[in-house]
């Protein structure tokens, strides 16, 4: 709700003046509605990311192609001198999440509507600027130290251009987030030479964070049971004991992990045995396309 | 047959004040099936890792294949290779991210080229018919897949002796029953397996033998019909006779001499033993 009411201001201040008022004030209503719709379930469970990444068509599609193909995508969108790189690749990645992974609009857009809102915040402070006269297309009084703070023209380019960038790049982020489950980003910095320390830690917390997860969920279902939730005080008892807990049991269960480990004559560091999928024609064309198309805007003079 | 693993007298402290086993001494043949029963605490536990060569045995020897564990790494990795051990609970096993990698984890250790391994990660999933959830993640698994995922793990490493601890314990009776038959099978191709468990009827039909364990001692160690005969050593260790077991003795003692060779393990041979039974009304 919160990011509609966002976009809905944003989308005004950033188009006002540009755009005559007929059309502004229903455009700007039409996106905030539209957010509101997709986001009304609300409840985005924090992991949902890694369900989605494991449900993606394009999961199979080779971990090292995407990952470069999108981290240069992504250099050249903030690189890029005007607004149609970003928005292109905005427009480019949710055509890729959605009708060829095939993901839900509505949870792609979930996913990125939190980055996107900071974005708006973020934006909104770069739109506005202290000026002594009201000359720009959008001013507010301030009363008592007689100046405005006005949105001008110039502003409005310039916050395009940086929301552009951002748009983009988030885009590229959230569909290699969105296609690729953790374990296949893990092995492309694996052979990026990423040191064998961090790997293995990585390995290990991505297991981690699902365990601790379940742990703790039992242990509050557990909880709540015994009526530990009803009021503030016994919530603030039955969370610390809960945590105190939940530390204790990571303790056991990384001794018992270690036992495995060693049992199955570990000695050295994790790996795994990596068969990614080969890079098919295909896969390499479309690649291909995305990043000329990126680039035949970016250079533009538009 | 000729023997696999041997351990001679071998006892074991945790933090040097709780003793958990208290010279046991027991030898394994090649391609038995033994069941280790005990309660809760009785020291199953700590027996496997040490058969396994996780633990160090504080007192005795561990002899596999007739060669002596020294403590050299060659020696260790040689035992932990050869008997494999299958953990109570699949999460504190599983590590990797998918269910391919996790069955790969064991041969990658024993640095075997990437082929040899792939064959064997396939092998051994195929065994455990798990193929079609190799891109799975095992957060999403349940927990009797998550269980054929943990012995598929240690197939892969091609041991000729498997330990498994409490196999049984969070299965619901279908996947149990599909578990006796994986085990049977990878018995009759000649690896040894080793279950422990306190589920009785469990291991009176499956086991050849069985070894009882109490307090961190062995305090049985024979044919299954041999071991379930004496009352008092069952009192001592916590345990009860199986219910096939009890029922032939009830009927016996009813109706007298019921004709057959053997005690029946399961109920299709207790059923069996009825229809075939003519007992002197």
């Amino acid at each position: 709700m919160i990011t509609a009411i966002l976009t809905m201001v944003f989308s005004w201040c950033l188009f006002s003046g540009q755009l005559p008022d007929s059309l502004l004030v229903p455009l700007c209503v039409l996106l905030g509605v539209l957010i509101a719709f997709v986001s009304r379930y609300g409840h985005s469970q924090s992991l949902s990311v890694d369900v989605l990444a494991q449900m993606s068509r394009l999961r199979t599609v080779n971990p090292m192609l995407k990952f470069w193909i999108l981290f240069i995508l992504m250099i050249v969108c903030i690189a890029s001198a005007n607004v149609y790189t970003g928005l292109f690749l905005l427009v480019a990645m949710l055509v890729m999440a959605v009708f060829v992974g095939g993901l839900p609009l509505s949870r792609y857009i979930r996913v990125l509507a939190l980055p996107v809102s900071f974005l708006m915040i973020g934006g909104l402070a770069l739109l506005f600027e202290i000026s002594p006269s009201s000359m720009g297309v959008l001013n507010i009084p301030v009363p008592v130290f007689g100046f405005w703070l006005s949105v001008s023209a110039e502003t409005q380019a310039r916050t395009a251009l940086v929301v552009a960038h951002a748009l983009g790049a988030v885009s590229c982020l959230c569909l290699i987030s969105l296609s690729t489950p953790m374990p296949d980003i893990i092995s492309v910095l694996r052979r990026m030479r990423c040191p064998s320390v961090v790997i293995d830690l990585m390995y290990l917390i991505y297991r981690y964070i699902f365990i601790l997860l379940t742990l703790h969920r039992e242990m509050r279902v557990a909880a709540q049971s015994r009526l530990g939730f009803r009021s503030y005080r016994t919530s603030l008892r039955a969370t610390g004991m809960i945590y105190s807990n939940l530390l204790a049991r990571s303790y056991q269960f990384a001794s018992k992990n270690y036992d495995a480990m060693e049992s199955r004559c570990c000695d050295t560091g994790i790996r795994f045995l990596e068969r990614p999928n080969r890079i098919s024609l295909t896969h390499a064309m479309v690649a291909a396309a995305l990043l000329a198309a990126a680039l035949v805007l970016c250079f533009l003079p538009l | 047959m000729s023997e696999l693993l041997r351990v001679e007298h071998i006892s074991y402290r945790y933090d040097d004040v709780y003793t958990a086993l208290k010279d046991v001494s027991v030898s394994f043949m090649k391609g038995e099936l033994v069941a280790i029963l005990g309660s809760n605490g009785a020291g199953k536990s700590t027996f496997f890792l040490c058969c396994n060569g996780v633990l160090r045995p504080h007192e005795g020897r561990i002899f596999y294949q007739g060669q002596e564990i020294s403590k050299s790494r060659k020696h260790n990795l040689m035992l932990r290779q050869g008997v494999g051990l299958v953990f109570q609970d699949p999460d504190s096993q599983i590590i990797a991210g998918n269910v391919e990698s996790e069955v790969s984890f064991g041969p990658m250790n024993l640095r075997l080229p990437a082929d040899e391994v792939g064959r064997r990660v396939d092998k051994a999933l195929a065994q455990m018919s798990i193929e079609r959830y190799r891109d799975y993640a095992p957060q999403y698994l349940s927990g009797g897949e998550k269980k054929r995922v943990s012995i598929a793990d240690i197939l892969a490493m091609q041991p000729a002796m498997i330990l498994l601890d409490e196999p049984t314990a969070s299965l619901d009776p279908q996947n149990s029953d599909a578990l006796e038959g994986v085990l049977s099978e990878l018995n009759r191709e000649g690896i040894t397996i080793v279950i422990s468990t306190h589920d009785v009827d469990f291991a009176y039909r499956i086991a050849q033998r069985v070894i009882v364990f109490a307090q961190g001692e062995i305090i049985a160690n024979a044919a299954a019909d041999e071991v379930f005969a004496s009352d008092e050593m069952l009192k001592r260790a916590g345990l009860k006779k199986p219910l096939l077991y009890e029922a032939f003795e009830s009927l016996q003692q009813r109706f007298g001499n019921l004709e057959s060779e053997r005690k029946p393990r399961s109920i299709e041979e207790f059923r069996t033993l009825l229809e075939n039974a003519r007992p002197a009304f």
